[in-house]
């Protein structure tokens, strides 16, 4: 079976109805979203198969409680993984899209919760990002460090068996 | 009150799980109102902290809420500015 990878795809996307259209947009291509991992806003696998119509919604929800997945699931989502705070669900429809949000404030409190769960992973990760850069510069810094000092220690005759050869 | 309030509210008059609150509702309306799944369980966890709904038991992974004293208040008051809306309306007809 192929499969296809896409990079930070989470990230290309502001509104979550944006999101969830391009992952419909790849279901009709046959590119199936089968299941969502914590790292899958990082790198997103979609499995080759059969175009289908999907209707997917994102769902950021930081403590969900006991009967968050009840309640999807009895009205007929199918509950794809997790990824960090963002739930992601599914439905396969014919003709009248399904919506998980059917007024205006509960529409809103959703797309307020996914750009503050997008924006606190990308903190996150341009935060380990900027720390593994220092760590690297640092640690280039430390061995030009040590190389000088060696030189140095070298040509004051200090040297022991490391000026050799 | 919004409308999908008024309907979670009123369909709570008897102890319900959120799918159960979503099948009342289009029933009640003949299908005119279809609540999402989102909505409901997002609702249901508002009207829950204002006091207007409470948690009555936990079964397998559904919970099951009704309204409280509180929210059977603010749902009379919606209800007699509804009516008088409706009274007004009816004038114009």
């Amino acid at each position: 079976m192929s499969t296809k990878r896409e990079w930070f795809a989470a990230f290309r996307y502001v509104a979550p109805a944006d999101f969830e259209d391009w992952l419909e947009a790849q279901a009709r291509e046959g590119w199936l979203l089968e299941h969502v991992g914590q790292w899958s806003s990082i790198l997103m696998t979609f499995q080759k198969g059969e175009p289908a119509t999907y209707r997917y919604v994102i769902d950021a929800q930081v403590s969900p409680r006991p009967d968050y997945l009840a309640t999807y699931q009895d009205a007929g989502w199918q509950h794809l993984g997790r990824m960090a705070s963002a739930h992601v669900w599914r439905r396969r429809y014919d003709d009248l899209r399904p919506e998980a949000f059917t007024d205006a404030e509960t529409v809103r409190a959703r797309s307020q919760r996914f750009v503050g769960a997008v924006a606190v992973a990308g903190s996150v990760l341009g935060l380990g990002g900027l720390a593994m850069l220092l760590g690297s510069s640092m640690a280039d810094l430390s061995a030009g460090y040590a190389n000088q000092m060696l030189a140095a220690r070298c040509s004051l005759g200090w040297g022991s068996g490391a000026c050799s050869g | 009150m919004s409308e999908t309030m008024f309907y979670i509210l009123f369909a709570l008059r008897t102890e319900r799980h959120g799918y159960g609150v979503m099948q009342h509702v289009e029933e009640l309306t003949e299908g005119r109102i279809v609540l999402g799944a989102g909505t409901v369980y997002t609702s249901l966890g508002k009207l829950e902290a204002d006091g207007l709904v409470t948690v009555t038991s936990r079964e397998d992974r559904r919970t099951n809420y009704l309204i409280t004293a509180c929210g059977t208040e603010v749902l009379r008051q919606e209800a007699r500015r509804l009516a008088e809306l409706s009274r007004y309306a009816k004038e114009i007809l």
